[in-house]
């Protein structure tokens, strides 16, 4: 834990560094010309800021390992036995759909955005350490078929990641600035996209 | 606003504000009280009716989505095959106690057999837990879809 | 529930009461009966306790009518609220009265004195004694209307009685003619005739349906969606309303600012009443934004502060003084002090709410002659509708209650205070007085409804309990007992204080443990009754659901502590009580107690006597994922004659799985002074997932009528935390388990 500590410690320097160089871009603008820096950062740091954002509760309750989601802070099960399903929509009568509209419905504290469903199961985060997440992310075996272009515009545009920074009531928002995470993605992808070493798992 | 849906087969128009739960409308504007209402959050399936034959939660389903949508609950089950069966087998094995959340069991269940013609126990504990019942007619609602897709197996239902 | 022991007043038979003829549409027979002294004594009565033993009095009821278009319809004394107790009333009228139970109409009954509870006297649905104590009556009212449409079939046909008889809804002459006369005929000219004064009811070797699986009547309409419960009652012009109250019990409205809720579209007033604020507005939707909208400040007053730890640790430490004695046999204190062989152990159970899937609501229309109508879900009229009277200041006569099917009631819908029917009164009083308002307003019907939060947050639980258990073990014996119950008294400051609290000690706070007939010779139950601004009332089992769990988990302990199997040990101490001995044989039986479990499984048992009800359960589980994982309960029920083995079953399935909600996931709990608990995500009930096969086993018995709704819940908690055991779990001595099994 104490090594853990210190490296989330100098990947807030880093982030704190990437805001300095490159500005506070919106999440639409992409500058191929962001360089991260030029001194020697520690192996993986480019990918810790992201690391942590994919492990927040807004997005690894819906990216689970297994066949269940899980609710929130706190990361409990989902109750009502609530499961994937063929098609990651859940099951007759227990489609995601069958509660969860396009957008949160805050007097039935029911959260909500546009195709809400899980993520497919190989894209289940859940236990993965930073080496192992960033490998997931990249491999168009496991990701959809997508490009790092493709990735980019997913956490850039898609409706259902942006509900992780407007999550309705009850639910505590994604901490980094959804802009920032866009940053620190986009510095990621221009650093190479490094696979970070195993051993680390980068949280808030 | 005005908003325009099927209900049951029926062309419908109402004027609620957008934000009012499907619920609402169906029970206080257009005296549909087949639906119930049991917690507010979709927590408990008695308001559940079909949306373009989906199961959906009227409690928290705002009225503006109802647009242009063809809407099933309770009153109009029966139309289908599907829906007979089940209320059929509801009736035959007696399920009911209080009954005020038969209602949303016999959608949620009419909306699995027409997706699983033969559920198993382990489809119909995936499907129907999200409904509740506080008398705990579980055992029979369980013996209840299996006995609908019976009769949907024999032909029956209309 | 259990029994307030209140009656009505006698009043001299008169021609009403023998005979009501009415002036129903199309000339009709509407039957009403009065037992007198001679009937009433022929009435059942299956047990010697004489507190039991009151005398109905005059009780005129008025439980049929047949129309002379050949409909039948049955009023119905008791509340419908699941238990299939319609069917059950109608069953026993239509045994006598010779027709098919789906022939006939079921309708609720209004608030009447004609309707008392053939024991308590009020009107009233609970304490499950709705089929015994209405069965004998039932018949006489069917029997009496057979004898008297037979009367008039003899003489259109001109011949003795005797030469005809009642078959399936007609009379028909015995002479082998084939000659018959439908009721629906004979309706008018019975109407003419003098009810007997004495009939004789079939012999139960002669029943044809009574004792057979009989449908519910209800069932059609309520998985159709058109019967009417309480909250679908709708009237012309109807507002709706909704009530903030205080989140603290004994709270008061310090200030509020209620402009936002006013400018809600649809609020159409909002109005201050005893209870809080209310929001009246058209339809749900309106009425509940404008609540939200309410700016309210409130002082907690004597609520401030409660904490279910601190009270644990409150009540606990009073469980180690001696309370106010509710049984005392042999010398339970000089053996435990000289036993070198003590076992102790805590039990303890949440606050519970009944949270019925209807939530609560109530219509009142108040009438320009000072009365009103109410339309409502009650499981009290008899209490409701004089409470209602008193506070307008009316005759009763000038209430008119209308009752629906009730969504679930489980001992809610009979609150002592009539709390959600006066609420409502004040609602519509203090509209009618809203300054400013339209007479179209003030004047419109309104009705309350309540939220699940409302309901979960507002009071009226099972109380919590501690309960404080110590043995003295012996030789493979238990040598001595001392059960020492802390909780709150349900009938303290309520009508029924008078009758059910006797020396300090509350009945049904010590039921199940001061009356347990086990072959304990040094038994002692002592009581705590701690005063709380938390309103409690009863929860369906009342005392029951929190003995029993201590009870018969010290028993398992026993048995452990002793190297006794949980079952003989049982057998042994109940030697002398068949009745409890039978089930407990059939439930071990047909659980194959004993038998090879897979790995991981364990198994428990239970049996216990309630409510004139003998139940035994065994309960197979396991942990999975650190919770409880209910595989199977078998349970064997001996409730002595049966009217309706099917709806036995089915309330026997219930009993199981609303017993296990509250073992496994359901509880209130306090923190700051306020209720923790909101929704079903925090209150949670068994879903499918968590429902087990429940196997039913109704035992044969010629013994004495008991109930049923309640008897089958209180074991079930202890059998399961036993079966945990022998899992491989943890003992698990407070409920809900929810997650110390982690």
């Amino acid at each position: 834990m104490p090594h853990l500590r210190l490296f989330a410690a100098s990947a807030l320097v880093l982030a704190a560094a990437l805001c300095v160089t490159v500005g506070c871009r919106s999440s639409g603008s992409r500058s191929s010309s962001a360089r991260a820096s030029t001194t020697p950062v520690p192996p993986g740091a480019a990918f810790a800021p992201i690391a942590r954002v994919l492990r927040h509760p807004r997005c690894l309750n819906c990216h689970p390992s297994g066949d269940r989601p899980h609710v929130g802070d706190d990361r409990r099960r989902h109750a009502m036995n609530v499961q994937r399903g063929p098609d990651d929509h859940g099951y007759p009568a227990m489609h995601c759909a069958t509660c969860h509209r396009p957008a949160n419905q805050d007097a039935a504290l029911v959260p909500g955005a546009p195709h809400w469903h899980l993520a497919p199961r190989s894209m289940g985060w859940e236990g993965l350490d930073d080496h192992d997440l960033a490998r997931t992310l990249k491999d168009r075996s496991m990701n959809g078929d997508r490009s790092l272009a493709a990735l980019r515009e997913h956490i850039a545009e898609d409706p259902l990641v942006l509900w992780g920074w407007d999550p309705g009531v009850g639910r505590e928002a994604v901490p980094t600035p959804h802009a920032e995470f866009v940053d620190a993605f986009d510095a990621w992808i221009d650093a190479g996209a490094p696979t970070p070493p195993a051993g680390t798992t980068s949280t808030f | 606003m005005q908003i325009r849906f099927t209900l049951n087969g029926r062309p419908t128009s109402v004027d609620a504000t957008p934000d009012t739960p499907l619920l609402w409308v169906l029970r206080d504007t257009l005296g549909q009280t087949g639906t119930k209402f049991g917690c507010g959050r979709a927590l408990c399936g008695a308001c559940t009716v079909h949306v373009d034959g989906a199961a959906v939660r009227a409690c928290s389903f705002p009225i503006e989505y109802a647009k242009d949508k063809d809407i099933r609950t309770i009153e109009g089950l029966e139309a289908s095959a599907t829906g007979q069966a089940v209320v059929d087998a509801w009736i035959e094995l007696d399920v009911v106690q209080c009954g005020w959340c038969q209602p949303g069991q016999c959608m949620s269940a009419a909306a699995l057999l027409s997706a699983d013609a033969r559920p198993d126990d382990a489809a119909i504990d995936r499907s129907m837990s999200g409904n509740l019942c506080r008398c705990g007619t579980y055992p029979r609602i369980r013996a209840a879809v299996k006995r609908a897709a019976e009769i949907l197996a024999e032909g029956g239902g209309r | 529930m259990t029994a307030p022991g209140l009656r009505n007043d006698s009043r001299a038979p008169s021609r009403r009461d023998f005979f009501r003829s009415t002036l129903t549409a199309g000339g009709g027979l509407v039957l009403g009966l009065s037992f007198g002294e001679r009937l009433r004594a022929a009435v059942v009565r299956p047990t010697a306790d004489p507190a039991d033993a009151l005398p109905a009095d005059f009780q005129p009821n008025a439980f049929l009518k047949i129309g002379s278009d050949g409909s039948i319809v049955v009023f119905a004394k008791h509340d419908e609220m699941g238990q299939g107790i319609h069917t059950g009333l109608a069953i026993a009228i239509c045994e006598e009265l010779e027709v098919d139970v789906a022939a006939v109409q079921v309708v609720p009954a209004p608030a009447d004195t004609d309707y008392g509870h053939s024991a308590y006297g009020i009107q009233v649905t609970g304490g499950s004694t709705s089929t015994w104590s209405s069965f004998e009556q039932m018949r006489r009212a069917g029997a009496v209307a057979r004898e008297m449409l037979v009367a008039a079939a003899a003489a259109r046909f001109g011949v003795e009685a005797g030469e005809c008889e009642a078959v399936d809804g007609t009379v028909r002459r015995r002479d082998g003619s084939g000659e018959a006369v439908g009721y629906g005929d004979l309706a008018d000219a019975a109407s003419d005739l003098t009810p007997p004064e004495d009939v004789d009811l079939k012999q139960p070797a002669t029943f044809t349906r009574i004792g057979k699986p009989t449908p519910r009547v209800d069932s059609p309409a309520k998985v159709r969606g058109s019967a009417l419960f309480s909250m679908d009652q709708r009237a012309e012009g109807m507002l709706t309303a909704m009530v903030a109250r205080s989140p603290y019990f004994g709270g008061t409205l310090r200030s509020s600012d209620t402009a936002a809720a006013r400018a809600v579209e649809g609020v159409v007033a909002v109005v201050e009443v005893p209870s809080g604020v209310a929001v009246v507005a058209h339809g749900f939707w309106a009425a509940k934004k404008g609540r939200d909208a309410l700016r309210l400040q409130w002082d907690a007053g004597e609520g401030r502060g409660l904490d279910t730890a601190k009270l644990r640790s409150e009540y606990s430490a009073l469980a180690e003084r001696p309370g106010n004695v509710a049984r005392d046999d042999g010398d339970a204190e000089g053996v435990l002090a000289a036993s070198s062989r003590r076992h102790a152990a805590v039990y303890e159970v949440p606050f519970q709410a009944h949270a019925p899937m209807e939530p609560l609501s109530c219509m009142v229309e108040l009438r320009d002659d000072g009365g009103v109508k109410i339309t409502t879900g009650s499981q009290m009229l008899g209490s409701d509708h004089p409470k209602v009277a008193e506070r307008l200041g009316v005759d009763a006569s000038k209430v008119e209650f209308v009752n629906s099917f009730l969504g679930g009631g489980f001992g809610r819908r009979a609150n002592p205070a009539a709390d959600f029917t006066l609420e409502a009164l004040e609602v519509a009083l203090a509209l009618r007085d809203g300054a400013g308002l339209s007479t179209e307003v003030r004047s419109a019907p309104v009705k309350t409804i309540w939220s699940r939060e409302d309901d979960l947050r507002g009071g009226w639980y099972r109380p919590m309990f501690v309960n404080a258990i110590e043995v003295a073990l012996g030789d493979g014996r238990i040598d001595a007992w001392r059960h020492r119950i802390v909780g709150q008294s349900i009938a303290v400051g309520t009508p029924f204080e008078g009758a059910m609290v006797v020396d300090g000690v509350d009945g049904t706070s010590v039921e199940g443990a001061a009356d347990m007939p086990h072959g304990i010779e040094n038994l002692r139950v002592e009581l705590h009754s701690p005063k709380l601004p938390v309103p409690v009332q009863w929860w369906r089992s009342v005392g029951h659901s929190n003995t029993a769990f201590a009870k018969e988990s010290m028993l398992d302990e026993c048995a452990e502590k002793l190297g006794r199997d949980a079952y003989e040990l049982r057998r042994e101490l109940l030697a002398e009580h068949p009745r409890w001995r039978r089930v407990l044989d059939v439930v071990a039986d047909k659980a194959g107690w004993g038998g090879p479990l897979p790995d991981g499984v364990g198994r428990g048992i239970a049996v216990h006597e309630s409510f004139r009800g003998f139940a035994a359960h065994v309960v197979e589980a396991s942990i999975v994922d650190s919770r409880p994982k209910v595989h199977r309960v078998v349970c064997a029920i001996d409730c002595g004659l049966v009217v309706n083995p099917d709806q036995v079953e089915s309330q026997m399935q219930g009993a199981a799985v609303f017993a296990l909600s509250s073992a496994i996931g359901s509880g209130i709990h306090f923190a700051d002074g306020k209720v923790v608990e909101s929704n079903f995500h925090d209150f949670q009930l068994v879903r499918m997932h968590e429902s087990p096969a429940v196997e039913v086993h109704i035992v044969d018995s010629d013994d004495a009528m008991g109930g049923i709704g309640e008897v089958g819940v209180p074991g079930v908690a202890s059998a399961l935390c036993s079966a945990l055991v022998a899992a491989g779990g943890p003992r698990i001595r407070r409920l809900p388990i929810g997650d110390q099994l982690g």
